[in-house]
């Protein structure tokens, strides 16, 4: 169960974007580590994040935002969920700039999830992203929900130095609209 | 009593003018400065659209069709969808690149934030009740690329109704704009940043439809206590028909008074830089507005039927100028969200379907229709 207050982020067509959600799970459930450590940079309140706790090959997942006001929800949905799933799940109230700077959280991960807004990745997340060898020697899958096209196809010039696009597809979230919602995959070169 | 500090500050500011937009619009209180940046940035723009070779028909005719229809027939046929086919086989190395499609075409958004703004009454309406005000309070989605509100061609009133929209928020818009007009609220304008109702936020739970309404209020937080905010929720009385019409002149006699004090507060504001000199009468519209909302979410009336509130919050954003945020997120002051009623939180429950999407690089599933 997800909780929305007002003054956080949600999709619009959360119908839609359920379907993404499904794709991440099934790409997740193929990742051959066994027990997975997840990091989830701009996760709102927890979309994409929360539904993964019960993957068998999930063993713990952070979530990070820097707006205040995800806390609250993404730990109302723990609450209401199975204590052994719940128990995976961790929140840091923190920009995604912070996470991989100050808090070094690459470093412990094998999995990244990012949903940047529409302007995209931070610059700091980037220059981590291409120096990611230095940074952690865990991280193997990189899974990018993107909102902002334009801006997806400049991280991905700066990514490709050190990434390798796996797979890639679009979703039509918003009918009509002259919009994509990209998911993409890379793993490291 | 006025923070003589503030008071000082104010006194040090520039020389403030009075500018009058029209006679059916409050003076305004623009620096000299805002003005003479007002012109440019007009100039500026007719100069672009110029540049480009655009007539002001020519945007005119682009804007008034809704940039959320414009590929309904075939939603991937979209530029931006073809541009990541070609961006992602031809630059990427990618066999394939599969778009997809779930789910209904129209009613799909479930979370929308709209400008609340005034407009005049046109000519050619039914003027002879001079009892109608001048202007009327309008929600809608601006044109592309600036702060008009269009209009849907398919429906010419104020809040017009918008395919993309879950039928729940085109239902509150209305309302709403109705509601404002009724109990004389005032609807912020961009270029005096007079008005107290800028923008509505609304967000639908799926499950029952009913929708989370926040209310954009152009002014500081104001006080509630528990109490009053409880006495908000409360339905008022029945009333006889004489009694309803007594309170119906009694209502309009009060706007006008406050509208005549609002304007006497604005010249006050100008002399005198007093901070809060307007708080008071938003106090009172906001009062007014949520009793009014929520009496009419609960009714059984069948007018309002579809008219059902899941929560209300006020967000205060008196921010004006260098700022189109709809939300102040930079505000560090915790009153800046007011939760009025309902629960604080819609609850989601998301189903996961049986994954549509293949990421087997063999055999490329086929896209979808």
């Amino acid at each position: 169960m997800l909780y929305f207050a007002p003054n956080v982020f949600r999709q619009a067509n959360l119908d839609a974007f359920a379907h993404i959600i499904s794709a991440i799970r099934q790409r997740l459930e193929q990742q051959k580590q066994p027990k997975l450590d997840i990091l989830e940079l701009y996760g709102g309140v927890g979309t994409i994040g929360l539904h993964l706790l019960d993957l068998p090959s999930t063993r713990s997942l952070i979530c990070s935002d820097e707006n205040p006001y995800n806390r609250p929800c993404f730990e109302k949905s723990l609450s209401v969920m199975e204590h052994a799933f719940a128990q995976r799940a961790k929140y840091m109230p923190y920009s995604a700039s912070d996470m991989v700077t100050q808090h070094n959280s690459l470093q412990n991960c094998h999995v990244l999830i990012v949903d940047p807004p529409r302007k995209g990745l931070d610059d700091v997340v980037l220059e981590a992203l291409t120096r990611v060898n230095e940074n952690s020697k865990k991280l193997q899958l990189l899974v990018y929900v993107s909102c902002g096209f334009d801006a997806f196809q400049r991280d991905y010039q700066k990514l490709k130095t050190k990434w390798k696009l796996e797979h890639a597809e679009g979703h039509v979230l918003f009918p009509g609209s002259n919009a994509i919602e990209t998911l993409a995959y890379f793993t490291l070169l | 009593m006025a923070n003589p500090r503030s008071s000082d500050r104010s006194n040090n500011r520039k020389r403030k003018i009075t500018v009058s937009q029209s006679d059916d619009e409050p003076a305004s209180s623009l620096s000299s400065t805002q003005v003479r940046n007002a012109r440019k940035r007009r100039s500026k723009q007719k100069k672009r659209l110029q540049d480009a070779g655009v007539t002001v028909n020519q945007r005119n005719a682009s804007n008034a069709v809704d940039p959320s229809t414009q590929f309904l027939k075939n939603p991937k046929a979209a530029p931006i969808c073809q541009a990541a086919k070609r961006f992602f086989t031809e630059q990427c190395g990618l066999e394939v690149f599969s778009i997809y499609q779930h789910g209904q075409k129209v009613g799909w958004r479930t979370v929308s934030k709209l400008p609340v703004r005034s407009t005049t009454r046109d000519k050619s309406e039914d003027n002879s009740s001079k009892s109608k005000p001048k202007h009327r309070v309008m929600i809608g989605m601006f044109q592309p690329q600036s702060h008009q509100l269009g209009s849907s061609p398919s429906n010419n009133s104020t809040t017009p109704d918008y395919p993309a929209h879950h039928a729940s928020i085109n239902s509150v818009t209305r309302t709403v704009a109705l509601a404002c007009q009724e109990m004389g609220i005032g609807a912020y304008n961009e270029r005096t940043g007079t008005g107290f109702c800028r923008y509505i936020a609304m967000n639908v739970e799926r499950a029952t439809g009913h929708v989370q309404l926040t209310l954009i209020w152009n002014d500081a937080p104001y006080n509630f206590t528990q109490q009053e905010l409880e006495s908000l929720q409360k339905p008022p009385p029945k009333l006889s028909a004489n009694q309803k019409k007594r309170k119906r002149q009694k209502l309009q006699k009060q706007q006008q008074q406050q509208q005549q004090q609002q304007q006497q507060q604005q010249r006050e504001h100008l002399q005198d830089g007093k901070e809060d000199s307007s708080s008071l009468v938003g106090r009172q519209q906001l009062e007014r507005l949520v009793s009014h909302l929520l009496k009419l979410s609960t009714s059984d009336d069948t007018i309002t039927k579809d008219f059902t509130l899941h929560s209300l919050w006020v967000h205060y954003n008196a921010s004006w100028k260098h700022s189109n945020a709809i939300f102040d997120i930079h505000t560090t002051d915790p009153k800046s969200w007011c939760h009025i009623y309902g629960p604080e939180t819609i609850a989601e429950q998301l189903t996961l379907p049986p994954c549509p999407t293949s990421i087997k690089k063999a055999k490329p599933r086929e896209e979808n229709n």
